[in-house]
């Protein structure tokens, strides 16, 4: 099936009309049941969510787009591990996670090149800025260079909350599931990370 | 409140999880300590910049290469959860199944060192009758004269009973039946 619909699937103009109206989790379920227009529509929604999450983590956007691949993948050929027992999204960021946890481990063994070290040309991280002004676009990208080399010094289980948080704009209740530790502990944590994260960042605010 | 209760419900006020008496008191706390108010509104800022970053997007090649990575993964032969479950054995791999075993089988071997041997009951029988043999006092026969005792040794450490031994007092003592 999705060989001949394959030209068609993934191009943005051919997404399902009615798409809108069925929830994350009725879109797995209609996946589950063979419905594979609702596997590309639960990754259109989620691709662009997921890769600033993971990208934050791993702090390499090729790498974060690779991860989000082989999430997309683990929910085709997994999609019947899913159970309506949680929300989907607290699955799908569960699987992404783990997969960038396991991509961190796997960088400790290596040698980690940090943002700060390269020059401008090799950066990964340059987000574009709508102003037109050239001293406040470097101004612009100086202060946000500054909060991701900020968010990349935090230790690992505070940066995961803190960017589910603060930039995923996830509930409490929702993290705590995914991070799979009670809402306290995220609460502490996500206090800590924004202390820690206003030492670094009070020059530049 | 104190100054750690206050670092600790910051994020809850700025993230409007404090209750009414809490946020009460956390402002009282901030209007009454400047410092405290400096940083709440430094985190507030912060947490505001932070928010406003700006988003990544996937590239455009990301869903065409989804989608061949699908389309290698039909290919490839995948093993059915049927196939799969043929090699369980009890509900368990077979590696597992092994280590069941094994945990099974010492269990029972270690019960077995443990529980007492089969034949002790009928030994325990024959003590207590051989214990009754030797505590059974000996009665005394009325015609015995009392000069001629009969000395048994009726709590001897040793279990046979040693032989009767006359003892002929004759004179020596006069026992009060004599009167």
């Amino acid at each position: 099936m999705i060989n001949q619909q394959s030209q068609s699937l993934y191009t943005p103009q051919q997404v399902m009309d009615k798409s809108f109206q069925f929830t994350d989790e009725e879109l797995i379920d209609r996946f589950q049941n063979g419905d594979e227009q609702s596997y590309i529509e639960l990754v259109t929604r989620y691709k662009d969510r997921l890769i600033n999450f993971v990208f934050r983590l791993v702090n390499d956007r090729d790498q974060a787009e690779d991860i989000i691949q082989d999430t997309m993948l683990k929910l085709y050929t997994h999609k019947h591990y899913y159970k309506n027992i949680a929300k989907f999204s607290t699955w799908i960021y569960t699987i992404a996670g783990n997969f960038a946890k396991t991509e961190l481990r796997k960088k400790k063994t290596r040698k980690v090149t940090n943002n700060s070290q390269l020059g401008p040309e090799d950066r990964d991280y340059d987000p574009p800025s709508n102003d037109p002004s050239p001293e406040k676009l470097v101004e612009s990208e100086f202060i946000n260079t500054k909060i991701h080399e900020a968010i990349e010094k935090l230790p690992e289980h505070f940066k995961i909350v803190t960017v589910l948080r603060d930039i995923e704009k996830l509930p409490y209740e929702e993290i705590s599931n995914i991070v799979d530790v009670p809402l306290g502990t995220v609460k502490s944590r996500i206090n800590r990370a924004r202390i820690q994260l206003q030492k670094d960042l009070k020059d530049y605010i | 409140m104190n100054r750690y209760e206050f670092e600790d419900k910051i994020s809850d006020y700025l993230d409007n999880q404090l209750n009414v008496s809490e946020r009460k008191a956390f402002e009282t706390y901030v209007q009454e300590n400047e410092e405290a108010g400096e940083l709440l509104s430094s985190i507030k800022n912060t947490v505001d910049l932070i928010k406003s970053q700006k988003s990544i997007k996937t590239s455009e090649n990301f869903m065409p290469n989804l989608v061949d990575r699908v389309k290698m993964y039909k290919k490839t032969p995948v093993k059915s959860i049927s196939s799969h479950q043929k090699n369980m054995i009890f509900g368990l791999s077979p590696m597992n199944s092994a280590l069941m075993g094994a945990f099974i089988f010492s269990f029972v071997l270690l019960l077995l060192n443990i529980a007492p041997s089969g034949n002790s009951f009928f030994q325990s029988n024959i003590a207590s009758n051989k214990k009754n043999m030797i505590e059974k006092p000996l009665s005394k026969p009325s015609s015995i004269p009392i000069d001629e005792v009969d000395f048994v040794s009726a709590d001897s450490s040793k279990d046979t009973i040693k032989p009767k031994e006359k003892i002929k007092l004759g004179n020596k003592i006069k026992l009060v039946k004599n009167k």
